[in-house]
């Protein structure tokens, strides 16, 4: 089975180290990205199986990366790699000034609050994995 | 010496007497003064002197002897006047009067009867007169000099505490930019702490699967004692910041202060596509000033440009010098300010912020302590595309202690010594 590829987009660099100390465990090929813009850059190179998304980020937040990826022309051929939003408290979406309805319909595939469990993220990853390879 | 003066100098060892004019036959001085003036008059009647014949001349032994009698006179007059002033002086020249008037015209033996009598009383009364109002005047100047030196206290008094309130309007408006700042600093802080957790718990699972190697174990625990720090470190910049620290000056690189403030606003920015820049001159002299009041400064306009940047911009600080000043340019490419509200900025209470986001002190603040800085200042701003805060500190001279905060201080201080050095200065300050 070919090895999977996971862009870990997030600017706190200790979140991003234990993002990849989970998935190097199920031995998952991990990428990383520090911002935003970065993170659509390393997309477009790359071509990841799955992206792992933090929202709080210096430039665009998370939720806009998400947006463009999904609904920008730029990315078509990008859009349908599915996205798995990390942190989101409650007051992460005041702060962006989104509605709890709005983060959530936000194209992301699925989303995660930190702190997470190792064993939940693994299985959210997986089933995300498994998804889209169902549709391909 | 004069009689002045020796009043004078009365007064300054504190002999001064009362004014006891509103006692009157209540003080045992009335009484005092009327036994001297019946002593007196006995004497001068007593004086058996006219008795003896007409003298020959009006300069002999004997006119001497009379003169003496009426000289007694002065005594009781000067003592009244002393105590009693012009009232006392008047009654008691009168009285006079009409004690050596009779004898003069009825019983005298001289040759010009009316004269000397009528000379006596009047120098009498010149000089009563004299001492009265001099001692008045000296009264009222003491009286008027422990005044101005109440109106004195009472004004240091008003400044100490225009002073502390200022000290905590200061206070205030820096937990107010706080909790602006709070929402991202606790993400801030949460976010190497919630790595921490993960990675503990991934050590955990792995120790309990027993499939862990030393080496893996070793990595984590790196990991998450390097995010612990992290964390420790946002939130003591955090407790820095708010630490309640009494104002001081002191030299101070204007570039580490905005370093400083940067580390603190530059969460309040993520996610709203800002870009930051600085460009901070290296060579830049160092300032006297407040440390942590320029902090403050700096981190409420950052702060400003960041809320007005909704859409997202550039965020631009420059420092670099200009003649006598160090200027700081804190520039944003946000929503600008209307020429409207341009010149209402700095007013107390003014704000166009919504209900519960700052009452409308922080400029008023800002302008405030870079006054107490002798510097100012200035504001740029277009409607729609952006504004421009520059701050001008005036630049250290070498060799110039001098340099403190402009508080007005001064300006009362200026007052102290014309009223502790003063004629009456050691009455006064005991």
């Amino acid at each position: 089975m070919e090895q999977k590829k996971i862009l870990v987009v997030d600017d706190e660099p200790s979140m991003v180290a234990a993002v990849e100390a989970v998935l190097k465990g199920e031995s998952y090929n991990v990428i990383t990205a520090c911002n935003g813009e970065e993170g659509l850059r390393k997309v477009m190179e790359e071509k990841p199986d799955l992206i792992i998304l933090d929202v709080i980020m210096p430039g665009k937040h998370g939720f806009q990366i998400c947006r463009e990826l999904k609904a920008d022309p730029k990315y078509e051929s990008f859009s349908k790699i599915p996205v798995l939003m990390l942190t989101v408290y409650p007051d992460d979406r005041e702060e962006m000034h989104l509605s709890m309805h709005e983060g959530m319909t936000m194209e992301a595939e699925d989303y995660i609050q930190k702190p997470f469990d190792p064993d939940e993220l693994l299985d959210r990853v997986e089933r995300l994995i498994k998804v889209t390879s169902s549709i391909k | 010496m004069t009689i002045k003066s020796i009043l004078e100098s009365m007064a300054t060892k504190g002999w001064l007497p009362c004014n006891q004019t509103a006692k009157g036959r209540q003080s045992y001085h009335w009484w005092i003064i009327t036994a001297l003036m019946v002593l007196c008059t006995l004497v001068y009647y007593a004086d058996q002197a006219p008795l003896l014949g007409i003298p020959q001349l009006t300069n002999n032994l004997s006119t001497t002897v009379h003169d003496l009698h009426r000289t007694l006179f002065l005594i009781p007059i000067l003592y009244a006047s002393v105590l009693f002033r012009v009232r006392g002086g008047l009654i008691t020249t009168f009285a006079f009067l009409c004690i050596v008037l009779p004898r003069a015209l009825l019983i005298s033996s001289y040759p010009d009867p009316l004269l000397r009598p009528l000379v006596f009383v009047t120098v009498a009364a010149f000089v009563s007169l004299l001492i009265a109002t001099q001692l008045n005047r000296i009264e009222r100047e003491i009286k008027a000099g422990a005044e101005s030196i109440v109106a004195y206290q009472e004004l240091s008094k008003a400044h100490k505490q225009l002073k502390e309130s200022r000290a905590q309007l200061i206070r205030a408006e820096k937990l107010t930019l706080l909790g602006q700042m709070s929402a991202s600093f606790v993400h801030e802080a949460r976010n190497p702490v919630s790595a921490a957790i993960v990675l503990t718990k991934l050590l955990n699972k792995e120790v309990c699967k027993d499939i862990f190697s030393k080496d893996t174990a070793l990595e984590y625990l790196s990991k998450i004692e390097s995010a612990l720090v992290r964390s420790s470190s946002l939130i003591q910049n955090v407790l820095d910041f708010s630490r309640k620290s009494t104002p001081k000056l002191e030299l101070c690189e204007i570039n580490d202060v905005i370093d400083q403030v940067l580390k603190l606003t530059i969460h309040s920015a993520k996610g709203q596509n800002i870009e930051v820049t600085t460009v901070l001159d290296p060579s830049l002299p160092k300032v006297i000033a407040d440390f942590d009041q320029l902090q403050q400064v700096y981190t409420n306009l950052i702060l400003n440009a960041i809320q007005a940047m909704v859409e997202g911009g550039t965020l631009t600080i420059r420092t670099f010098t200009n003649g006598n000043w160090l200027k700081t340019e804190v520039q944003d490419t946000g929503c600008g300010i209307s020429t409207e509200n341009m010149h209402k900025i700095f007013i107390p209470f003014f704000t166009t912020k919504e209900v519960g986001k700052g009452v409308g002190l922080g400029l008023t603040v800002c302008r405030e302590i870079i006054r107490y800085h002798q510097g100012r200042i200035e504001v740029k701003s277009k409607e729609g595309e952006g504004t421009t805060f520059t701050i001008y500190l005036p630049l250290h001279v070498e060799g110039d202690e001098n340099i403190k905060y402009f508080d007005g201080g001064e300006e009362a201080a200026k007052f102290l010594p014309a009223f502790q050095h003063n004629r009456f200065g050691s009455i006064l300050n005991k």
